[in-house]
């Protein structure tokens, strides 16, 4: 691998840890659990600061000469309470699987001229990175010139303190999604979900069985797309109902927070102090 | 929205003096592999294999149900895009875990994550 280590060991942004560890609360805080877990009020700061944030990169640009589409993260309320996909995408398109052409990607916005150049004056050039290497071993590799990394020092204070918040809440829900899904509150609560969905003539295993299962019917399905397609959005919609008539997004989100109150002490400290750099972050802005 | 906004115009201040020369604070850094640029400019990339290396998959739209190819097979990912976050997912249809990652940003081993061969569905913003 043809990685140079530049620069390494005593300088912010790199390290398995920070320096200074503060104790583990014996308990940590309802912000704190919100923002491991991405649920609660978190969904809504974090999606003011990200609003935030590309405004400011987008003035940096302009300032630079350039014309940048970047968007925000659309805010979605569904994940206050532990659903991912929020309703109004069910309600539209189903699990995606009968849409007439690939979703369009919004990196088809915006201008393609120059694009070395504002991808330069963005991103900073290509080979100029930091790594964050996480308490588990995951490393995270990030620009650290050009205007959205101005743009998340403006509001962070420094790119550190950026990416350990962008990433290690995330990593350790990851990590509490795979516990909860073995647990036996939430095994109880699919076999609800089951049937439920079966009372409605649907047999499936989990939500993901769905998808699994369409995909392979639709192998020999001859009807029309839009036909298709209007199947499958009463199929999601039985699904989301159930969901959430037994509970089961809630359920999941509420075991992920109690297990988030038993993640070693190092971890505990380590959110709590970023729980706390967030709240400042989310000053700046108002 | 506005107060946002207006708020905002104040911390752009301290950005425009960066902007205009001062040095960013120093970093640990690391040079890009060449293998990162493999992948075209607008597209979020996977690899079979750490370190962004064997069978390569480049998307720019939101994919529902990732190629077999590459569905469960991804043991690194790549943003490079640069209008959007990129957001990978655990299940197709944007369901599951959810794994977000910046422009520009890159992973090089998904496996300490627990996300090596794991990743089905792909959404952008």
């Amino acid at each position: 691998m043809l990685i140079a280590v530049l620069a390494v060991g005593a300088l912010a942004g790199c390290g398995d840890r920070p320096r200074e560890v503060s104790p583990a609360p014996g308990r940590l805080d309802e912000a704190t659990v919100d923002m491991i877990t991405g649920s609660g009020d978190y969904a809504d700061r974090h999606h003011r600061v990200d609003v935030a944030e590309v405004e400011l990169t987008r003035r940096c640009m302009r300032a630079a000469g350039f014309t940048w589409a970047g968007a925000a993260n659309p805010a979605n309320p569904e994940a206050k309470e532990g659903g991912g996909v929020s309703i109004d995408y069910l309600r539209r398109h189903g699990y995606g699987l009968s849409e007439e052409s690939a979703g369009t990607g919004p990196e088809k916005f915006g201008p393609v001229v120059d694009d070395t150049a504002m991808r330069r004056a963005l991103l900073g050039a290509e080979d100029d990175l930091v790594e964050l290497r996480s308490p588990a071993g995951v490393r995270y590799r990030y620009p650290r010139q050009g205007c959205a990394a101005r743009a998340s020092i403006a509001i962070y204070g420094d790119l550190d303190t950026w990416a350990r918040i962008s990433y290690q809440p995330q990593e350790l829900n990851l990590r509490l999604g795979v516990q909860a899904k073995t647990d036996p509150r939430y095994a109880a609560k699919l076999q609800e979900w089951r049937d439920c969905m079966a009372a409605k003539h649907y047999s499936y295993d989990s939500p993901n069985a769905i998808v699994a299962g369409l995909t392979e019917a639709y192998r020999t399905d001859r009807r029309p797309l839009a036909e298709r397609r209007a199947a499958e959005i009463t199929i999601a919609m039985q699904d989301v109902s159930c969901d959430k008539q037994v509970r089961l997004s809630v359920t999941g989100l509420a075991i992920r927070r109690e297990n988030a109150q038993h993640l070693d002490a190092a971890d505990r400290a380590e959110m709590a102090r970023l729980s706390t750099l967030f709240a400042t972050a989310e000053r700046k802005i108002g | 929205m506005k107060r946002t906004v207006r708020r905002a115009a104040i911390v752009l201040a301290a950005l425009t003096i960066t902007t205009l020369g001062l040095a960013v604070p120093a970093q640990a850094a690391v040079a890009a592999p060449t293998a990162l640029a493999d992948c075209p400019s607008s597209y979020a990339c996977l690899w079979v294999n750490t370190n962004y290396s064997g069978t390569r998959w480049q998307g720019m739209n939101a994919i529902a149900t990732l190629p077999s190819s590459i569905n469960n097979r991804a043991s690194s990912a790549y943003n490079h895009g640069v209008n959007c976050e990129v957001h990978w997912y655990e299940g197709s249809n944007y369901s599951g875990g959810q794994l977000n990652q910046p422009r520009g940003n890159s992973i090089p081993d998904l496996g300490p994550l627990l996300w090596g061969d794991l990743i089905s569905s792909m959404n952008w913003c």
